[in-house]
């Protein structure tokens, strides 16, 4: 199981290889708010912050989805602007 | 998390986020007689990740400060001497005692608690503030008190 989530997390950060320098801060942007996102959701507003250990698991959610997206080849072409969100809500 | 993403860059927006609103914060407090100078902002602004990384939390948007100190600023036992010095141990607390509470108070009622205390049976000292009341308040807490935080130091 704790390979699985591994895979994900690596699945996603290849992703960034084939990415120029500019495309890569915009990913990593998009992912870092889409992370804050689902921590506002996940304490549904109440708390600016969380513990580690649920920031983890979290962002594990996000790559599983991701990566869920990638392999169903649902992915958007090389020139198509980068929308993390949107793979994410595909995944 | 993986470090692979530069997390450093991220830390350093977040940064400049806290020192441009500890900058607006100064406007609302100079009408209590406290403001806080660029160095001590920065300063402020360092500590708030040093007591993340210390209470094994992740922040994302505005920081606790901003609220802190616009709870805080009206209180009497707080000078223009020891304003920086409070706010900083208060960040400290404020962070511990999420923890300690297994997150089950919100932000707003934390911070609430935490001010009625340091108002009245605290006079002002943080020590006693983490020592007796936040103390108490976490073990009722995590013992099943509902209304343990709405207990009040009339």
């Amino acid at each position: 199981m704790k390979e699985d989530k591994d895979e994900n997390n690596r699945l996603v950060l290849f992703e960034t290889e084939t990415m120029s320098e500019e495309q890569r801060g915009e990913f990593q942007s998009q992912l870092w708010i889409l992370l804050a996102q689902r921590t506002e959701r996940y304490t549904m507003g109440d708390s600016s912050s969380v513990p580690v250990e649920i920031a983890e698991e979290l962002w594990k959610s996000i790559c599983y989805c991701i990566t869920v997206c990638q392999k169903a080849g649902k992915r958007s072409s090389a020139s198509a602007p980068i929308n993390v969100k949107r793979l994410f809500l595909l995944g | 998390m993986d470090n692979q993403f530069s997390i450093t860059s991220i830390n350093h927006m977040l940064k400049l986020q806290t020192i441009t609103e500890l900058r607006d914060c100064n406007e609302y407090t100079q009408q209590f007689g406290l403001s806080l100078t660029d160095t001590q902002i920065h300063q402020l602004a360092e500590k708030r990740f040093e007591a993340l990384e210390d209470n094994g939390r992740v922040e994302f948007g505005e920081g606790i400060l901003k609220k802190l100190i616009r709870t805080f600023c009206d209180s009497p036992y707080l000078t223009q001497i020891n304003y920086e010095e409070t706010m900083e141990a208060l960040q400290d607390s404020f962070y511990y005692f999420k923890n300690e509470s297994e997150d089950l108070l919100s932000d707003d009622e934390l911070i609430e608690f935490m001010k009625d205390a340091f108002d009245t049976v605290c006079e002002g000292s943080i020590d006693y503030l983490n020592s007796t009341s936040l103390e108490k308040l976490c073990r009722d807490i995590r013992n099943g008190d509902q209304d343990a935080n709405e207990e009040t130091f009339e």
